[in-house]
C-alpha cells in the first residue's frame, strides 16, 4: 500500500529493562509454544507454517517493489519506500529512491508523487494494482509449474508443500489488501485506493505534486526566511491559484513580514470562495491562522 | 502543521471522578455484553436452530472467518463512532452476535466430546469459565493496581497476532494439519497480553465517552481466551 505513514509504523518501544525483560519472556513463551506446535511432528504440511512466513517476508518486499516500479513507469516520483515495522535494519538509496528495511516484514509503504496531470487517476490505480497484481501473478505462475491438481492435493513432498505455502502467501497478501477497507484513518488498503481513483479530484493531485514545494516552503519559515517563503508561495500560486495550503504559506510568510492584518484579510477572502465542501477545511485554516498571528503578538 | 482538532480529552487528562465514572461504565457494558454473549449462545446452543447453523458453519469455515473479521472490523468501526451512541451499541450488538455464532461449532464439538468422556458438557463449559474469568480478573487487576503501563506490549500483540493468523490459514489450507493444545496455550498467554494492552490502554488513551468501545475491545480478548481455554479443557483426559 502506498500512503502517508500509517500509526502503526510508528515505533511503540519498551523503554525500561523492566519493560524489555518482561517483553522478551512473553514473546519468549509464546513463539516457543508456537514452535513446539510446529515441530512436535515435522510433516511437509506443518513446515508449510515455517515457508507460509518465509514466503510472506520475501512477497512482503517485492509488493512494495512492484508498486514503486510501476510508479517510476508512469512517470511518477518515488521518493521513499519502506519495508517492515520495528527496528529498522538497514537504509540505503536504490535508484535514488531512500530505501528502509525494518526487521518484520508484514507491512511496508511506498511514497509517490504525480509529476504532471495526465491521466493521474489512471495512473493512481496501476500504481495500487502493482502490489497484489505481483503477488497474483506470482501465485498463478507457481500454479502453472505445479499444476492445479497438485496445488491443491495434500503432498508427501517438502518442495511441493514449500511452493504451495508461497502460493498461498501470495493469495493471503493480495486477496488481503484488495480488500477495499481503511484500517485507520488516512490509510487505505489497494483495493480501496483503486476504488477511490477515479474520484478524486485534480486539486488532490496538485496538492501531491507541489508537496515538496510546500514542505521546503515551510521549511523556509522556520529557519527565519519569510522573503524566500513569501516568493516560493506566490510561485506555487502562479500554477496552482487555489491552493489552499498555498496560501496559507504566504499568509503565514505575511504575518512573519510584520503584515499580519493584511494576511488575516486576504486569507479571510479566500476561504470565502472556496467551493462549500471545502469551506470546512478553510475555516480551520483560518482559525489556525488567527491562533498564529496571536502568537507573534 | 495539522489540521486536526482534538475535541476529546483522554481518560489519563480526566480528573479521578470522571475516570473512575468512565472505568465504571466500561466495565458494566463488559458485563452487559458478556450476559448477551451467555443469553444467545443458550438460546443457540438449545435450538434446532443453532444445531443446523453449527454443521452448517463447520463445513464453511473459511467463509464464517472471513465474515467474522468483517462483522469484528465494522463493530469496532462503530464502536468508535464518538458522538453517535446507536452506531456504537450496534457495533458492540454486532460483535456479540457474531462472537455467539462463531462459537457454535465449538460447542458442538464440547458436546460430543463430553457425550463421548461421558461429562456433563456444562462441566467442562463452566471450568473454561472459571479458569477464564479468574485468568481475566487477575490480569485487569494487576493492570488496575500497578497502573503500569502496558502500551509498550503494542508491537509484540501485532507481530504475534500475525503469526498466530499465518499459523490458522495454514492450518485450514493444508490438510493434516490440525492446530493443538500448544497453539492453544499460546493464544490464552497471547489474550492475557491483550487484557494488560487494553486495560492500560483504557485508562489513558480512550477518549472519555469511548466506554462502548473500551467494553468491545475487552470483550473481543475474553471471548477468545474462552475459546482456547475452552479447547485446552475439552482436550483433557
Amino acid at each position: 500500500m502506498f500512503s502517508p505513514e500509517p500509526d502503526d509504523l510508528k515505533e511503540q518501544k519498551a523503554e525500561t529493562s523492566g519493560e524489555r525483560v518482561f517483553i522478551t519472556i512473553f514473546t519468549g513463551i509464546i513463539c516457543g509454544l508456537f514452535a513446539l506446535e510446529v515441530f512436535q511432528d515435522v510433516t511437509p504440511a506443518r513446515l508449510a507454517m515455517v515457508w507460509f512466513f518465509l514466503a510472506y517476508f520475501v512477497l512482503t518486499a517485492l509488493h512494495e517493489i512492484a508498486h514503486a516500479v510501476v510508479a517510476r513507469l508512469v512517470g511518477w516520483a518515488v521518493v521513499g519506500l519502506k519495508v517492515g515495522i520495528g527496528p529498522v535494519i538497514t537504509r540505503s538509496i536504490w535508484l535514488g529512491v531512500p530505501v528502509e528495511w525494518r526487521l518484520f516484514p508484514i507491512v511496508g509503504l511506498v511514497e509517490v508523487l504525480p509529476k504532471n496531470l495526465h491521466a493521474p487517476r489512471l495512473k493512481n490505480a496501476a500504481i495500487y494494482a502493482a502490489g497484489p497484481g505481483i503477488e497474483l501473478a506470482i501465485a498463478a505462475l507457481l500454479t502453472a509449474y505445479l499444476g492445479w491438481d497438485i496445488m491443491l492435493a495434500p503432498t508427501d513432498s517438502y518442495w511441493v508443500a514449500g511452493l504451495q505455502a508461497t502460493a498461498l502467501a501470495a493469495v493471503f497478501g493480495a486477496g488481503f489488501n484488495l480488500i477495499p477497507f481503511s484500517p485507520q484513518p488516512g490509510v487505505v488498503t489497494d483495493g480501496l485506493g483503486i476504488c477511490l481513483s477515479p474520484f478524486l479530484t485534480d486539486d488532490h493531485f496538485k496538492r501531491l505534486m507541489v508537496q515538496p514545494v510546500l514542505d521546503q516552503g515551510r521549511h523556509l519559515l522556520d529557519i527565519g526566511d519569510p522573503k524566500g517563503a513569501k516568493a516560493l508561495f506566490n510561485d506555487i500560486l502562479v500554477q496552482f491559484p487555489t491552493l489552499l495550503e498555498a496560501h496559507m504559506g504566504l499568509a503565514r510568510a505575511q504575518v512573519d513580514l510584520g503584515h499580519g492584518e493584511f494576511a488575516l484579510m486576504e486569507f479571510r477572502n479566500t476561504v470565502q470562495a472556496l467551493p462549500d465542501d471545502e469551506q470546512d477545511r478553510g475555516r480551520m485554516a483560518l482559525q489556525q491562522l488567527r491562533e498564529y498571528i496571536k502568537t507573534k503578538q | 502543521m495539522s489540521y486536526v482538532s482534538y475535541q476529546t480529552r483522554m481518560a489519563a487528562q480526566a480528573t479521578v471522578n470522571e475516570r473512575v465514572e468512565f472505568l465504571k461504565k466500561v466495565y458494566v457494558h463488559l458485563g452487559g455484553a458478556i450476559l448477551g454473549w451467555i443469553a444467545l449462545m443458550t438460546v443457540l446452543y438449545n435450538s434446532s436452530f443453532g444445531q443446523n447453523l453449527a454443521s452448517s458453519l463447520a463445513s464453511n469455515w473459511i467463509i464464517l472467518m472471513i465474515a467474522f473479521m468483517a462483522a469484528g472490523h465494522f463493530a469496532s468501526k462503530w464502536a468508535f463512532q464518538m458522538g453517535n451512541p446507536t452506531k456504537q451499541y450496534l457495533g458492540l450488538g454486532l460483535y456479540v452476535v457474531a462472537q455467539a455464532v462463531i462459537f457454535m461449532p465449538l460447542l458442538m464439538y464440547v458436546k460430543a466430546i463430553a457425550a463421548a468422556k461421558g461429562v456433563p458438557v456444562t462441566n467442562m463449559i463452566g471450568s473454561a469459565g472459571i479458569i477464564t474469568g479468574v485468568t481475566f480478573g487477575g490480569l485487569t487487576l494487576t493492570a488496575l493496581v500497578s497502573k503500569k503501563d502496558f502500551s509498550f506490549l503494542g508491537r509484540a500483540l501485532q507481530l504475534l497476532s500475525f503469526a498466530a493468523l499465518g499459523m490458522i490459514i495454514v492450518s485450514w489450507v493444508f490438510s493434516g494439519v490440525q492446530l493443538g493444545d500448544f497453539f492453544a496455550m499460546a493464544m490464552v498467554v497471547l489474550m492475557g497480553g491483550y487484557v494488560l494492552y487494553y486495560t492500560s490502554t483504557i485508562m489513558r488513551q480512550f477518549p472519555i465517552g469511548s466506554h462502548v468501545a473500551a467494553s468491545l475491545a475487552l470483550f473481543s480478548t475474553i471471548a477468545t481466551m474462552f475459546y482456547y481455554v475452552l479447547m485446552l479443557v475439552s482436550s483433557r483426559d
